[in-house]
């Protein structure tokens, strides 16, 4: 019984692939020699008794029977190639001219080729004849002695039955051959994957370096284990930085109502004791709902808001914004934009985002120190803002847009640590990037944005609409 | 599966066609092996003496001497015929007729050789 899991296996799929299209090919070249050897000899000697007989029965319209039977000595007498066949009959079928000693009884109607059994000074032989009927009732068999080409028609059958079974012998081998390649090709991937079923997520396709389609889907593959590994540390990253960071305002909050209600003597003090420990619950409270907004951004989901915008306005706004709070803590605020910057995206997002980084920038910016927002289009949209504070380090550079990162510098200022994780999901959701660079003194973060063109021409992208959001 | 199905698809018909196009060839060709073989007289010592008194005839009718290679193909023919080798010795006595009357067109009885095949 032929086991149905092998006709499901793509190995087997391919191997049969292989030999059919050898077998089809094989077969496909062997008609076509057939025909060019075999078949061009048949159609010879048909064509050859045509034209005999064509020249006979002209012999017979210009001369009569007297003529035709001479003609037919004469071609007789003349057959150097000695495998011309001729018979003329009268209406009793006996014999008038040819080179056969009778009529053969089984030619017995016009228009058909007939393969007869001749024999030549003592030796069976075969011919094709054909019968032609003429006036007065005579009968006229014209042929050709065909046993050379039969031989040799029968070696060349032999030859492709021969070249068949070789065909076939190879056909099965290749397709063993591709089979046992295809599964050692996809072992490679069928490994990994079990490999990481296991729980070993460490594990990575081989790429063989040849470049070739294999290789490009174990890239594929590498690369999709890589993001999800990278995503499954952020979400043990995070996992960490929540119950480590949340601990301590909750641990707080709860130490005020507990020491209000075991010393709180005045309603005013058991008031003030609440509303401390409500505001230390609302700092919580709206920690979780920018880690539910970073998590919708890097979802995807805002891009159906994305429209044509200019940044522009966009940074008068936040400098409006932020204006007065540099002003606050003796910082001035420099702002430097051309007259348009025509982006495509969510409005809202982006702006968010620059006013995160402007904070950020004010936060850490010493007292008579400059921030400076600028914003430019070129081949991308670089909106940039440099302080002159302490800056990130080199090493921690890549880390800062983690959540929950709090620098060496910033342990001591406000903040969840969560403000330049949204600026960078807000750049992925753009198809931009947030690089973090040194400001000499500073911090220096460019939010990189796709340029208009670049956007508009992304697949999934709706047609734009040309009214501009500002 | 699906080009799996049409790679079987084309090869059987594929077959198919070949299969008629070999046999289509032979079906033209009636067989007629039942009935006992035709004796083909142009094989016999008579027809190769029927040739000799031809080429006799067509050397007394022929207005100059016969070429030398007509001449020693027909004596050839005629050593071959008297030792048995028939159909060598009918076939070079046919070249030497087709010498003789290319060489002689007043002795050319017939224009209507049929082309070498």
């Amino acid at each position: 019984m032929i086991d149905r899991g092998l006709f499901r296996s793509a190995g087997f799929r391919f191997g049969a692939i292989y030999a059919l299209l050898l077998a089809i090919s094989a077969t496909g070249l062997a008609l076509f020699l057939w025909w060019a050897t075999a078949g061009l000899l048949e159609r010879q000697t048909q064509a050859a008794i045509n034209a005999d007989a064509v020249g006979l029965s002209e012999r017979w319209r210009e001369g009569g029977l007297s003529s035709l039977i001479v003609t037919i000595e004469d071609r007789l007498a003349q057959n150097v190639d000695d495998d011309a066949i001729y018979f003329l009959a009268d209406r009793n079928m006996r014999r008038v001219a040819g080179n056969l000693e009778r009529w053969p009884s089984n030619v017995s109607t016009q228009g058909p080729l007939y393969e007869l059994q001749v024999m030549r000074a003592g030796i069976r032989s075969l011919a094709n004849v054909q019968r032609y009927d003429l006036p007065g009732g005579f009968h006229l068999l014209v042929g050709r002695d065909v046993q050379v080409r039969a031989q040799l028609r029968g070696l060349l059958t032999d030859a492709m039955l021969w070249a068949l079974l070789v065909v076939g012998l190879m056909a099965t081998a290749g397709a063993l051959v591709v089979r046992n390649l295809f599964r050692r090709t996809i072992a490679n991937i069928s490994a990994t994957a079990a490999a990481i079923a296991r729980g070993d997520l460490a594990q990575r396709v081989t790429v063989t370096g040849r470049g070739d389609e294999f290789d490009q889907v174990a890239e594929v593959i590498n690369d999709m284990l890589e993001r999800i590994s990278r995503l499954m540390d952020g979400v043990r990253q995070v996992s960490n930085a929540i119950a480590h960071d949340l601990r301590t305002p909750i641990t707080r909050a709860r130490t005020r109502l507990e020491d209000a209600l075991l010393h709180a003597d005045t309603p005013e003090a058991m008031r003030a004791a609440i509303e401390r420990a409500t505001a230390d619950l609302d700092g919580i409270a709206a920690i979780f709902q920018a880690l539910l907004r970073i998590a919708e951004i890097e979802a995807g989901s805002r891009r159906s808001a994305f429209t044509r915008i200019d940044i522009t306005p966009l940074l008068a706004e936040v400098e409006e914004l932020y204006g007065a709070l540099a002003e606050e803590h003796g910082i001035t605020l420099a702002v430097q934009t051309p007259a348009e910057v025509l982006a495509y995206g969510d409005k809202a997002l982006i702006q968010q985002a620059i006013a995160n980084l402007l904070d950020n920038a004010v936060k850490f910016s010493p007292p008579g120190g400059t921030v400076r927002l600028t914003a430019s289009a070129g081949a991308t949209v670089d909106i940039v803002v440099s302080d002159e504070g302490p800056g990130i380090p080199a090493a921690e550079r890549a880390k800062a847009t983690d959540r929950f990162y709090r620098g060496e510098s910033a342990r001591s200022t406000p903040g969840s640590g969560l403000g330049l994780s949204l600026v960078a999901a807000v750049a992925h959701l753009h198809g931009g990037e947030l690089h973090l660079e040194d400001a000499k003194p500073g911090l220096r973060a460019v939010l990189v944005l796709p340029s208009l063109e670049e956007a508009e021409a992304r697949p999934g992208v709706l047609q734009p609409n040309h009214d501009f959001i500002c | 599966m699906s080009s799996l199905r049409a790679l079987l698809v084309a090869g059987l018909l594929l077959a198919v066609c070949g299969w008629f196009a070999v046999i289509g060839q032979q079906v033209t060709a009636h067989q007629t092996h039942d009935s006992p073989p035709v004796e083909v007289t142009t094989d016999t010592i008579e027809y190769c003496l029927y040739l000799q008194e031809r080429l006799h005839t067509l050397v007394r009718m022929a207005s100059s001497p016969p070429p030398r290679e007509a001449t020693d193909l027909s004596t050839e023919g005629q050593h071959m015929c008297d030792h048995g080798q028939t159909r060598g010795g009918i076939m070079r006595l046919r070249r030497a007729l087709l010498i003789m009357q290319r060489d002689d067109p007043r002795i050319m009885q017939h224009d209507d050789s049929p082309a070498e095949r």
